[in-house]
């Protein structure tokens, strides 16, 4: 009797270790339905998360300025349409420097429609070739990218050949000395006014960049602060504003404004 | 509930097995070296080959810090290497660094090619790397054209090199350079427009050639090289995709990877035609060129660069062959890089990645080293160039073809695998494509045609990563070995049957003497040769006469390890006692020599009387015994002077009747009276003569050359039967 009563828990056991198991199986190797996208075939090793994007910063009170030449915050796609995208050396039609709107920023996303990372410097115009005395400031972060500029009396229209003030700011993560150049270029060759090799701009970050022209002098200021300053004693008389950057992606600008004093 | 325990525990144990992933036993990959090489000033889309243990570095490179491309630069250095030593200028490439790019490829024997684009001069050139003399040939233009950018180059065995390049808003061209004939073949297209993007091109081991592109409307496609045109393969959809990589392996299947313009990795195997098996390979947005290779032993190396984490780094993975998995991506420690490509050395142990690296200013080529695969370290050994069959000896000659991996030491053993403890080479020895390879004289004494010897070799680079064992087989002929006859040409020992040497048989006519007697006599200037090939692996192929060991006649070919034939003795040969040599040569080069003494004797001998009987047999009365009594012969043979005796049957007394047969029959015992058993009164004669009645039976001595006595000498038997009866041959009763 003792025999015949142990063998249905037994079995009971059994099964029910089975059922278990074979929900175990279930749950584990079958896919989740049958649009779940398959795993790539190779993972990366462990990095750092992403860095978030913070808040843009807030322009500095010394650049405040109720004559807005112009402003856009890159509310969408619709604000490209104020701009004029250069490439400032040659290139082919595939590689032209590629800006998009996204996320309430404009982006430089690199070179053509494939997006390739290219060394041209690239450019962004705004305005109208009669703006002589004014700042033009943004916000600007870079991922990579690690060079930004801004673009003052730009004049021209072969950029090739096109006369302006510009600056250039490096990241501190860029192996290039100096870390600011301040040049003027008159028909397409570069005369530098200014440079230093300390300072540059830390990436993944937010920062302030504006560069102002008044008469002959001009000045470059990083998150509020003077970086260089030069006096030109044949200044370029008046030109568009403008963006700088290399297409080859990683940065992006937000809240673009031009002000006179 | 105790007993239930272990059953319970044992099913647990087994449903939670079968819950856990199978793992592949592969190690994995990590950064080995990483370095920027500093002389690299304003690269763009720098390239890397690799051919055993050296790594080719390509780029065009601003030398004068222009920040226009001067010169088509290559640094070359060991595939371990801590730093890229110094570049050399092969030759000028002018204009903007994006468009004047270099491209390397290497061959099957250390050939590398480069090609490059000098966009100011709107030409590609090609410059080739002699691999003997280490030196490369001045620039030779591959084309001139519009627009012509991204050159790329493979080599397809040591003597060809497919150039690629594109232009803008046109077709990719292919050319190829034959180093054999020294041209250029025709320019040839693919079949779609090109975006302007750097093409990629590999060439497999089996001569096979892909090259993987963009479309202009942003496809990843293959072109395949067909022989005499291009076909192209799309893999993807529109708008969708670009910088294809493209690798084959020696087998002939492709291999294709690229970037989605969205996000991620894709890898992608040909099954057939027009028909690709494509999956994800990894997450993350690419930047430039994805590049795959498949070497030699079959394991996929993929290298690429990838935003992850915000960081645009290279990266690199593999799948070793027979495994269903890739490792996880080892990468870069420098940050901002565009553009790479891959190379793999070593069978694949260590892949070398090359990028721009635009952390620094003016960018510079970004070089990095991964540990790869379990390399495929081996070589096919062919013993003697692959014969079946050589001439035993103390040493042989072993070529190892189509080394893979970069063997660098090698150790062997006859008949067993080799230990470090246990094998014939003395240890590790250097490795050479041809090698003297000992056998030792065990070795030689155990091979037969039966047993064939086997060579195992085990290879390993200079990493001392060990391959497979390989081997080769090969029947060691240590010697000729035949059955030889060498006789009485009028022997009944010798076949009936010559082997075909009509123009060379010696004269065979009748003479008048027996056709049987002493195999060690003559009675003409031949002699008979027999030979036949016994386990004769090389197989027999000469045989030449002499008189003396060491001078011969010209050879006679034998076939089909046979040689039966009578042949004129070369030399005098005077009366009496002679010595014949024979050499015989087999198909590997052994040689053996034979000889025997044969009497030469063509004189007639003579007789001094005799008589002999013919008695029946009762129970067979056809059947005669024969007694010879008191039989005298003068003749040098020795002993009682006689070899045996001719006999003929007859109905008539006429033992000169020249219809008669004549049968030589040896003579049995020693002395002169002798008994021929069981004698056939009907031998010889016509059936019409077969009848009751007196039978004549004529008997005349023969020497060892089968020479008779004169006809006078012929003795006469009669038998007179009265009844013919027949031998009976009793078959025994089977009952079922």
């Amino acid at each position: 009797m003792k025999r015949s009563s142990r063998f249905p828990l037994m079995m009971s056991l059994v099964v029910g270790v089975l059922v278990l198991g074979g929900l175990g199986l279930v749950l584990t190797q079958t896919p989740q339905g049958a649009a779940q996208t398959p795993a790539p075939l190779v993972t990366y090793p462990d990095f750092p998360p992403t860095p978030t994007v913070g808040p843009n910063p807030t322009a500095p009170a010394g650049l405040a300025s109720s004559n807005v030449l112009f402003q856009s915050a890159f509310a969408d796609t619709r604000a490209l349409a104020e701009w004029q995208f250069v490439d400032q050396t040659y290139v082919i039609a595939d590689l032209a420097a590629a800006w998009e709107v996204a996320n309430g920023r404009l982006v430089q996303v690199g070179s053509g429609a494939a997006r390739n990372p290219s060394s041209n410097e690239a450019a962004a115009l705004v305005g109208a070739e009669t703006w002589r005395d004014y700042t033009i400031r943004t916000s600007f972060y870079d991922e990579y990218n690690g060079v930004v500029g801004l673009i003052a009396r730009y004049q021209g229209t072969e950029p090739t050949q096109s006369s302006y003030y510009r600056v250039r700011l490096f990241s501190t993560e860029h192996q290039v000395s100096p870390k600011v150049v301040l040049e003027k270029v008159v028909d397409g060759v570069s005369t530098t006014l200014a440079e230093t090799k300390t300072a540059g701009f830390s990436p993944r970050t937010w920062h302030t960049l504006a560069l102002s022209v008044q008469g002959a002098n001009v000045q470059v200021q990083l998150d509020g602060q003077v970086l260089v300053a030069a006096q030109d004693t044949n200044p370029l008389p008046n030109g568009r504003a403008g963006l700088f950057t290399y297409a080859i992606g990683g940065i992006f600008f937000d809240d673009v404004a031009v002000t006179t004093p | 509930m105790r007993r239930l325990f272990l059953p319970l525990t044992l099913l647990a144990l087994i449903v939670l097995a079968l819950q856990i992933h199978p793992s592949y036993g592969q190690s994995g990959t990590q950064l080995l070296q990483e370095f920027t090489i500093g002389d690299s000033n304003s690269t763009k889309f720098p390239s890397v080959a690799a051919h055993n243990q050296t790594v080719y570095i390509g780029s065009g490179v601003s030398a004068n810090n222009s920040g226009e491309t001067t010169d088509a630069m290559i640094w070359s250095m060991n595939e371990q290497a801590t730093s890229a030593g110094s570049r050399f200028s092969i030759g000028s490439a002018l204009g903007k660094t994006d468009y004047s790019s270099v491209a390397v490829a290497t061959g099957s024997d250390g050939v590398v090619f480069a090609a490059w684009s000098s966009i100011n001069e709107r030409r590609i050139f090609m410059s080739r790397r002699d691999p003997s003399s280490g030196v490369w040939s001045t620039r030779q233009e591959v084309t001139a054209a519009d627009f012509p950018i991204f050159p790329q180059v493979a080599v397809v065995g040591n003597n060809q090199a497919f150039i690629i390049w594109q232009g803008v808003n046109t077709y990719l061209s292919l050319k190829i350079w034959n180093q054999t004939t020294n041209s250029w073949s025709p320019v040839y297209n693919t079949t779609q427009k090109t975006y302007s993007t750097a093409p990629a091109i590999r060439a497999g081991s089996g001569g096979h050639v892909g090259i993987g592109f963009t479309t202009k409307d942003l496809q990843a496609a293959v072109a395949i090289w067909t022989g005499n045109g291009l076909s192209t393969e799309i893999l993807t959809s529109a708008g969708n995709a670009a910088d294809t990589g493209v690798a084959v392996d020696s087998t002939g299947k492709f291999y294709a990877a690229w970037r989605s313009l969205g996000s991620g990795i894709f890898y992608a195997e040909r099954q057939a035609a027009n028909s690709w098996a494509s999956a994800q390979f990894a997450t993350g947005s690419g930047k430039g060129a994805v590049n795959v290779v498949v070497d030699a032993g079959g394991t996929v190396h993929l290298g690429w660069i990838s935003e992850i984490s915000g960081s645009l780094r290279g990266y690199y993975s593999y799948r070793q062959s027979g495994q269903s998995s890739f490792v996880t991506a080892a990468a870069t420690s420098a940050t901002v890089l565009f553009n790479s490509r891959l190379a793999v050395s070593s069978g694949g142990a260590y892949a070398h990645l090359v990028a721009e690296n635009f952390a620094v200013g003016p960018q510079k080529i970004e070089y990095a080293r991964f540990r790869g695969g379990t390399p495929l370290v081996t070589a096919t050994p062919k013993i003697a160039g692959g014969t079946e069959v050589i001439k035993g000896a103390t040493s042989v000659s072993v070529t190892f073809e189509n080394p893979q991996g970069s063997p660098a030491s090698m150790i062997w053993r006859w008949n067993a695998a080799p230990t470090e403890a246990v094998n014939d080479s003395g240890g590790w020895q250097s490795f050479a494509t041809t090698k003297t390879i000992n056998v030792p004289t065990a070795v030689l004494d155990a091979a037969s045609c039966l047993k064939p010897s086997t060579l195992y070799v085990q290879l390993r680079n200079a990493s001392q990563v060990t391959g497979l064992v390989v081997s080769d087989s090969v029947i060691f002929d240590t010697g000729v070995t035949a059955f030889v006859t060498m006789i009485n040409p009028y022997s009944m020992d010798r076949p009936t049957t010559f082997t075909p040497l009509a123009n060379e048989l010696g004269d065979f006519s009748t003479d008048g003497g027996a056709s049987d007697g002493h195999p060690g006599y003559t009675r003409e200037q031949q002699i008979y040769i027999g030979i036949q090939g016994v386990n004769e692996c090389g197989g027999l192929k000469t045989v030449a006469i002499g008189r003396t060991s060491t001078s011969f006649g010209t050879p006679m070919t034998i076939t089909n390890n046979l040689f039966s034939n009578v042949q004129p003795v070369p030399g005098t040969f005077p009366v009496g006692s002679n010595q014949v040599w024979i050499k015989v040569t087999d198909g590997v080069g052994n040689e053996k020599t034979y000889n025997t003494t044969i009497t030469y004797d063509p004189n007639i001998p003579s007789f001094g009387g005799g008589s002999f009987t013919a008695t029946s047999n009762p129970n067979a009365t056809i059947l005669t015994a024969l007694n010879f009594s008191n039989v005298l012969v003068t003749d040098d043979y020795p002993g009682r002077h006689f070899w045996g005796v001719w006999l003929a049957n007859s109905r008539t007394n006429n033992p000169t009747n020249t219809a008669l047969v004549w049968y030589p029959v040896e003579a049995p015992g020693t002395t002169n009276s002798f008994t021929i058993q069981n004698w056939s009164l009907l031998g010889g004669l016509k059936a019409s003569d077969i009848s009751t009645g007196t039978y004549y039976v004529f008997a005349r001595m023969l020497d060892g050359a089968g020479n008779p006595v004169p006809e006078a000498a012929i003795m006469v038997a009669t038998v007179n039967l009265s009844e013919l009866t027949y031998p009976k041959i009793h078959l025994p009763i089977v009952v079922r």
